[in-house]
């Protein structure tokens, strides 16, 4: 099996950490609702797998629009712990189906709100 | 074609069996060390001390003052040991003595072997340095799992290959594919003696890499 197999395989792909970085970036900014430049992200190793580290802002509505409408908050996915809580496996869906790494854990610090006042209509 | 070569020229099987003791000699000699230097010098040292003999008997005999000692008195002193010497001195000379002679021993009884295997070959004698075959089994072995060269060491030694892949992050590997593409590359090398296999895959991985 050996000797054909890996003569169609010759050569070796990488995928810099630069490049898994932005990825992070670009879909914890998804799953979260803020622009990818606000996302840091760092890799570490977790025994042999990807373990992702994620500071990011998340979205808000404003507080004047919740007391207006309580139902905002729904519509924004929910309590703030929620939200990352499900952003967690999103963002690890995301970025092993972009990548092709395996990653073992998501862990998300939140550092700040952003607020969105035109919030997405559902 | 053995039969046929045996008919029509006489002297053909003659000459193949001492080519064959040649190359084996030639072998013999790429694949383990010289004792040369070793024997040369206990040749040396052998004739300074016979010499010496030589021509402290030689004075005494003509009877002339001796050179440096009498062979009666040396002797005398030898027989006296402990005493007439600083213990201190006679340490140091014991030491001396026995890491020399530690050395010649064991020059003489191990087998002096170089970090080099032999390839079959019809035609020549094939002897590779252990570095060289290391290098290509780690190419192979990179391959397999797939990582960058860094990620790679191979240790060949004589009766045992170790490999170490540490594996990028996000993507296991199984050491049973690295050990099967590692030993076919050895099989068809055929390496004589035939050293197994082993490998190690490294618990943490390289990220991006």
């Amino acid at each position: 099996m050996s000797a054909p197999a890996t003569r169609l395989l010759a050569g070796h792909n990488r995928i810099s950490t630069q490049a898994l970085t932005s990825v992070a970036r670009a879909a914890a900014a998804e799953a979260l609702g803020v622009p990818p430049q606000d996302v840091r992200a760092d890799w570490a190793d977790d025994d042999g797998l990807l373990a992702l580290s994620l500071v990011t802002p998340i979205a808000i509505p404003s507080l004047t629009a919740v007391l207006r409408d309580p139902a905002r908050v729904a519509s924004f996915g929910g309590p703030i712990w929620d939200r990352a809580v499900a952003a967690k496996a999103e963002i690890l869906r995301r970025v092993t189906e972009l990548s092709g790494a395996q990653l073992s854990r998501v862990d998300i610090r939140i550092s700040g709100a952003s607020v969105r006042d035109g919030g997405r209509v559902r | 074609m053995n039969e046929a070569a045996e008919r029509y020229e006489g002297d053909a099987v003659p000459r193949a069996a001492s080519r064959d003791a040649v190359l084996d000699r030639v072998v013999a000699r790429e694949t383990t060390s010289s004792r040369a230097t070793a024997a040369v010098i206990a040749a040396v040292l052998v004739i300074g001390l016979c010499v010496y003999a030589l021509l402290e008997t030689a004075v005494r005999a003509v009877g002339q003052p001796p050179w440096l000692i009498d062979p009666q008195t040396a002797a005398e002193r030898v027989i006296a040991l402990p005493a007439g010497f600083p213990p201190l001195l006679l340490g140091v000379i014991g030491a001396v003595l026995f890491a020399a002679g530690l050395f010649f021993f064991l020059n003489a009884v191990l087998p002096g072997r170089r970090a080099r295997h032999v390839l079959a070959d019809p035609r020549a004698a094939v002897v590779v340095d252990d570095e060289v075959i290391a290098s290509a089994l780690a190419r192979r072995a990179r391959l397999a799992a797939n990582v960058t060269q860094e990620q790679v060491m191979v240790v060949v030694s004589r009766r045992q290959v170790l490999v170490n892949v540490r594996p990028t992050s996000g993507v296991p590997l199984r050491a049973a594919d690295v050990q099967a593409a590692v030993e076919a590359e050895l099989r068809d090398m055929a390496p004589s003696p035939m050293p197994e296999v082993r490998v190690n895959l490294a618990s943490s991985g390289v990220i991006g890499a």
